[in-house]
């Protein structure tokens, strides 16, 4: 019944890099901001579709591809922050939030104008090799995906703990006031804020791109995950975001991959079946009866924090 | 918040509940009635395509080989002297999406026939429709066998009903001494009706996995591990688009999943092959209808298309299908006038016709006698015949 497990955890891993790489970016501007945002994962589509320019076709080296598009989709989101959310920062949060709704479908649209509606491509040729791990099957497309992922997860937090700027955000998501007056350029930091989740975002739309076809309408079901990590790894944590994303996908993989023992299904249809297993169709609300289950458990996610210490601090 | 604003945001809400509003309303009866005004200075003909969204592949073309008929016509000095005239909407194979574009094809168009839509699913949701109104419906690519029966009198196809392709999966698996199959199928009433004639009709040996999973899903690794782990000695993908089917023999490869594969007529275009790799599509069996190309007409049609376009169509078949209907529905409105009823009556009793398609009829179901063959991809992409 386990033996594929290593292959499941794998699958795991590769669906979590994922919805991570997103999650980041969305559980840092509600940190800072107090909105969900989600415009978020159609920046990875954009980010999908610049890569599929810079590298699919116009065949630039695929690292300087992947670093043009973080590029290009950060100073995208500087570009949406400065002209859409910076205008009603005072505003209360409904308001940026619609906004992003408004922001969303207009990138989707725009690539939608430019490249059409049909699915697109990118073959990594060079990166195809297999290897068995435990008996898992990965390729080396996917290694890459886990190991680029795991090297931004642990620099964004070195980022955020030791240097100036981060530590700025961190001051400016605890009291964007104070922070203002202890000399912090709250605008310069929050634009900050917005290329870097920009960036991560383009970086996870690229690494898709390789996975996955390209839809100019591929990013709602990715917020839709990188929303579900988000709550139940808890709103505004970054090291929540990393918990909510492992959970939930590897709930959703292994529940899906695992075949139960035929007995099982006998109890619900009588006759027993020739196998027996939780059907595919059903993988979208594993995560959300988890987002549930934590919302009536523990509302705040796992590592988020309460009303209580919201205002005690 | 001021009363007047208050008011304004109620009074845009119920425009916005009224335009979103999706029940099925009649058009009046008056515009069934009214069609074959006595002085018709042009005959619309409605388009319902998908021509944006996964399945544009299969509509797009469509789109393109109605307007070449039209065209065609039209230099020839119309019907009768009468123009033809394609009023195009957009479905993007969505039930709801083509319900409304049929509604306002009825009663803003007045339109007497319709020829779409491009897949089952949004066929199945508009035909109620057309046989109130007494509209004809004709699909070209609509394949579930569940149109059969509820298309009702006015949807006619020309495109097989998948019947033939569900069983000519089954024999193909019971020749070559399959005795352990798995099956992953897209959720939508074309591949479901697929998978449907399957199961039934494959009787030599064990359906071990009976996967479905929703359009848009892009991660198909849990099934395929849990598939391997059944040990089957044949994989069918059964999709609704070739994107889709393409990223699930491409994923199943990556995780050696090697026994033989077969698929549905989606896959037989370029996207399969873009979408899956050379490697996880080589040697994929299906089967569709295939155009044969040492036909006059056929090779008319091909080569007017590809002059006029730069290529030939994607999907031929259902392209070469959409040209035929215009060019049946034509022929209808010389026999009978332009009404749904006359149209209707003519292509009941049309006999064979000879087509860019192929040579075919209609039964009382509105059912083609197209039929398929089969195919494969080869070690190049190419779909060929499988010699089997």
């Amino acid at each position: 019944m386990i033996h594929n497990l290593p292959q499941l955890i794998v699958n795991g891993l590769i669906a979590a890099s994922i919805t991570l790489l997103i999650s980041l970016g969305l559980t840092m501007i509600f940190g800072v901001l107090g909105f969900i945002n989600f415009a978020h994962a159609e920046l990875a589509m954009v980010g999908a579709y610049l890569f599929f320019l810079i590298y699919g076709v116009a065949k630039i080296p695929l690292v300087v591809g992947l670093l043009l598009a973080a590029l290009g989709v950060g100073l995208l989101n500087l570009i949406i922050e400065r002209f859409t959310f910076r205008p009603v920062r005072k505003s209360t949060p409904l308001v940026p939030l619609i906004i992003s709704v408004g922001v969303s479908f207009a990138l989707s649209s725009i690539v939608q104008l430019i490249f059409g509606a049909n699915a697109k491509t990118v073959h990594a040729e060079t990166l195809s090799r297999q290897y068995s791990v435990f008996g898992a099957i990965i390729t080396e497309t996917q290694l890459a995906i886990i190991a680029i992922t795991i090297v931004l997860v642990v620099g964004l937090f070195l980022f955020l703990k030791y240097t100036a700027l981060g530590k700025a955000m961190r001051a400016v998501a605890d009291n964007a006031e104070v922070a203002e007056i202890v000399g912090i350029d709250v605008n310069r930091t929050i634009a900050w804020l917005f290329f870097i989740g920009g960036a991560l975002a383009g970086i996870a739309g690229a690494l898709v791109s390789f996975e996955r076809n390209m839809y100019p309408s591929m990013g709602l079901p990715l917020n839709i995950a990188a929303f579900a990590a988000v709550i139940v790894g808890g709103v505004g944590s970054v090291p929540g975001a990393v918990i909510g994303s492992l959970l939930n996908n590897f709930a959703e993989t292994i529940i899906i991959g695992i075949n139960l023992p035929v007995s099982w299904c006998a109890l619900f249809s009588g006759s027993p079946p020739v196998t027996c297993a939780v059907s595919a169709g059903y993988k979208s609300a594993i995560a959300f009866v988890i987002v549930v289950l934590m919302l009536l458990i523990r509302p705040r996610g796992i590592l988020g924090r309460s009303a209580e210490e919201e205002t005690r601090s | 918040m001021t009363l007047s604003k208050v008011s304004l945001v109620v009074a845009s809400l119920l425009v916005f509940a009224a335009c979103t509003s999706q029940e099925p309303t009649v058009a009046p009866e008056s515009s069934a009635e009214k069609p074959a005004a006595e002085k018709a200075t042009v005959y619309k003909i409605g388009a319902i395509q998908s021509l944006s969204g996964d399945a544009a592949g299969y509509g797009d073309p469509q789109a393109k080989a109605m307007q070449i008929a039209v065209d065609e016509v039209n230099a020839a000095g119309g019907v009768d002297g009468v123009m033809l005239e394609l009023v195009a909407e957009d479905s993007k194979c969505d039930p709801k999406t083509g319900v409304t574009a049929l509604q306002k094809l009825i009663s803003v168009d007045n339109v007497q026939v319709v020829i779409g839509g491009t897949c089952s699913g949004e066929s199945l949701a508009m035909a109620p429709i057309a046989n109130q109104n007494k509209v004809v419906l004709f699909s070209a690519s609509a394949t579930s066998p569940d149109l059969t029966e509820q298309g009702g009198e006015f949807f006619f196809r020309n495109a097989p009903s998948d019947t033939k392709a569900g069983s000519a999966l089954a024999a193909r698996a019971t020749a070559m001494g399959l005795k352990r199959m798995a099956l992953i199928s897209e959720n939508t009433p074309f591949a479901q009706g697929i998978r449907n004639v399957f199961k039934t009709t494959y009787t030599a040996g064990e359906i071990v996995a009976d996967e479905v999973y929703n359009t848009g899903d892009a991660d198909f690794r849990s099934q395929l591990t849990r598939i391997k782990d059944l040990a089957p000695d044949g994989l069918i993908v059964n999709p609704q688009t070739g994107a889709s089917g393409g990223l699930i023999a491409k994923q199943a490869r990556e995780l050696g999943i090697t026994v033989q594969k077969f698929t549905n007529e989606t896959m037989g275009g370029d996207e399969g092959v873009k979408s899956g790799g050379l490697e996880a599509m080589n040697g994929i069996i299906f089967h569709q209808e295939v155009l044969d190309d040492s036909n006059v007409r056929t090779k008319a049609f091909v080569d007017a298309y590809t002059a006029k376009y730069g290529e030939r169509p994607q999907y031929d078949m259902y392209a070469a299908g959409a040209y035929d209907a215009v060019k049946l529905v034509v022929n209808g409105i010389k026999a009978n006038g332009y009404t749904g009823e006359g149209i209707r009556k003519y292509l009941n009793e049309a006999g064979t016709y000879e087509g860019a398609l192929s040579t075919y009829s209609f039964d009382s179901f509105g059912d083609s006698t197209t039929d398929i063959a089969p195919r494969m991809i080869d070690e190049t992409g190419k779909n060929v015949p499988y010699q089997g």
